[in-house]
């Protein structure tokens, strides 16, 4: 490995600006794939929060067909009475919470002040124990708080700074939408690209009238599941099953009845895309998304195998000598090879870091949702992309692109005959 | 018993349009511990020759034994294996590497030769670098040397990894005599206190004369 490293130093200094165009240009071919990854990762990957990601289920929408002709359908989010009866009674989670499928806009203002338009969450209050919020003060609503329908509000550190001037807000009073509310807790920031999460103000959803259609069936609801670990997913999927299947019993004098269509989702599926009435091909977008890294990958690779060609036409001579001297094809292979890892490597790290920053300084176009209630700007902090998963990506694609890009030159190196190498023939 | 051996050995290089024979049914015995040269004019087919000995190039027929080991059929990584145990090379243009300091081209041959430490190897340069009287240039890259002391590096990665056999391709060819006559009193003594075997390439009549025994080829026929 010393020598390895030694060597590759070595190299960098006799072939300066080969390996300097070769650098920048692995650098930027990792750098646009690492923003591809990351538009991906920040609606995946675990972090505050919704850092248990990997063992949330969600039921964002619902179906419900009629019976008679299921050519009729109504999809969108569940109601409250159906949402319970569904998830309410599930054994093997470890928690479900149902709240606003959409973030709502309302006005807020402390007595007497300016009105300030923001967006606002109900919820219950096993939403606080799913998703990790980082409370500045206070806490959260109760079970007690929710069945009572206290009109009490958690608010993010920016609506509390907005409506008092400071974080320290517990205790004070603010009207939303006219409705006197009282802080119970502010909690940090949360991006918009932390989906069910998201808002800036979250109350006991009973504190609002929940509009419902469909028979109430269907209302405003969305259910997200914590599960004791990802191997209960099936298990906790069987069971929603048959509670549906009892359910749809209970409510068949309405002519409808629900369809599942394999809900609840894992994180990947559920922003896979496609509509409420469908369920979304999580495989295909996942097929989509690496045939999109590799076109990222062939195309720089196909122009640094020549850049790499290059560097070891320059060095064939010394290829021989090493032959010569009782280098075997594979070890000249490997060392090739290895020399160009490192240098792809140290070029990725630089690639990653160029990611990194390109999508922290132009988040807002970057991440923005299409089809969000809310104005707020998407809120990236470098803990959402710094994530292990996307520093492995990183690495991954530097290993292919190095092997794409020096394979074949380093194999045709180590294929080179020794006097002819020697004579630089 | 000869420790090189060469049997009805034939090199021809064909290409589209011509066929050209660089040796032709050349035999050889060489005994361990002699210093032999190899003399003939340009195109005769010396350096073929050598490189044929050298196991760096396949004869078209004939066979080459080498201590004892006939080359033919071995894989690659088995000849590696025996040039990196038994030959040690020394070239006209000396072929060091200028992205490596002398210590690091030394250490090369060692660096394919398993089970040895990373500080053996460096003691091992140090001392033949020391043999060669160039220690104290061993962090010096080669182009900070003279061609005196190229070759005399090169004399030293040849001899590092304690091979029995040196071959040396016109080693002074590109020096002046006085570098020159440096470089053959250091085969000279690799060859007398080593007992190393030593073959030699040369044009040079005065250094072959140097030798235990001299091989003439002409048109790639031994004539001598």
């Amino acid at each position: 490995m010393k020598q390895l490293i030694k060597q590759t130093l070595a190299q960098l200094r006799t072939q300066k600006m080969l390996t300097t165009i070769g650098i920048i240009g692995t650098a930027l071919s990792i750098f646009l794939i690492m923003v591809v990854v990351m538009l991906h990762q920040v609606q995946v990957a675990p972090y505050a929060p919704v850092s248990n990601r990997p063992r949330m289920l969600h039921a964002q929408w619902a179906s419900v067909h009629m019976i008679e002709n299921h050519y009729y359908q109504s999809n969108g989010p569940i109601s409250t009475e159906s949402a319970k009866r569904q998830f309410g009674s599930l054994s093997t989670p470890e928690a479900v919470t149902l709240y606003s499928a959409n973030i709502t806009p309302v006005n807020i203002q402390e007595a007497g002040g300016t009105p300030i338009g923001t967006d606002m969450r109900g919820t219950d209050e096993n939403y606080w124990k799913i998703f990790d919020f980082t409370f500045l003060n206070g806490k959260p609503y109760s079970q007690a708080d929710v069945e009572s329908a206290h009109q009490i509000a958690v608010i993010d550190a920016s609506t509390a700074r907005k409506l008092f001037g400071t974080t320290e807000a517990t205790g004070r009073e603010f009207q939303l939408d006219y409705v006197p509310y009282t802080v119970c807790g502010v909690v940090r920031d949360v991006s918009t690209l932390a989906d069910g999460a998201f808002s800036h103000i979250w109350i006991p959803h009973t504190t609002t009238q929940e509009e419902t259609w469909c028979y109430g069936l269907m209302g405003d609801k969305s259910v997200t599941i914590l599960a004791r670990s990802s191997d209960d997913f099936d298990e906790i999927r069987a069971e929603y099953e048959r509670m549906v299947a009892e359910y749809n019993k209970e409510v068949a004098e309405t002519g409808w009845e629900f369809k599942t269509l394999n809900r609840p989702y894992t994180q990947e599926k559920s922003v896979a895309g496609g509509g409420a009435n469908m369920e979304p091909d999580e495989k295909a977008q996942r097929r989509q998304r690496w045939i999109i890294y590799a076109i990222l990958l062939i195309v720089p690779a196909i122009n640094l195998s020549g850049m790499t060609e290059s560097r070891m036409r320059r060095r064939v001579e010394e290829i021989g000598v090493r032959r010569a001297f009782g280098c075997t094809r594979l070890q000249l292979l490997g060392q090739l090879f290895g020399e160009n890892l490192l240098i792809t490597l140290v070029a990725g790290l630089i690639g990653w870091m160029m990611g990194v920053a390109f999508a922290f300084f132009f988040s807002n176009f970057l991440f923005a949702d299409g089809y969000s209630n809310t104005t707020t700007e998407p809120l990236v902090d470098i803990n959402m992309l710094i994530q292990p998963s996307t520093l492995g990506m990183a690495l991954l694609f530097c290993f292919v692109l190095n092997l794409l890009s020096s394979g074949l030159p380093a194999w045709k190196a180590s294929r080179t005959n020794i006097v002819n190498a020697i004579n630089k023939h | 018993m000869a420790i090189i051996e060469l049997k009805e050995v034939n090199k021809v290089f064909r290409t589209d349009e011509v066929e050209t024979q660089a040796l032709e049914n050349v035999n050889i015995d060489i005994e361990k511990g002699e210093f032999v040269s190899i003399m003939g004019p340009s195109g005769c087919g010396k350096s073929t020759l050598l490189n044929i000995i050298g196991l760096l190039d396949t004869p078209t027929s004939g066979t080459v034994t080498i201590d004892a080991t006939t080359a033919a059929n071995m894989s690659d990584s088995a000849l590696a294996a025996f040039r990196n145990a038994k030959l040690g090379f020394v070239f006209q243009s000396f072929h060091l590497i200028n992205s490596l300091n002398v210590l690091d081209n030394v250490e090369l041959p060692l660096l394919y030769r398993s089970g040895m430490s990373a500080s053996e190897r460096t003691a091992r340069a140090k001392q033949v670098l020391e043999r060669v009287g160039l220690s104290h240039r061993m962090h010096h890259r080669p182009s900070q040397l003279s061609g005196g002391q190229c070759q005399r590096v090169a004399i030293a990665r040849a001899i590092a990894g304690n091979p029995e056999i040196i071959l040396a391709d016109e080693p002074t060819g590109n020096l002046d005599s006085r570098m020159g006559s440096e470089v053959m009193q250091l085969l000279n003594e690799l060859n007398r206190e080593d007992g190393r075997t030593i073959v030699m390439v040369t044009h040079n009549d005065e250094q072959a004369r140097m030798t235990d025994r001299i091989i003439r080829l002409y048109d790639g026929r031994q004539v001598q």
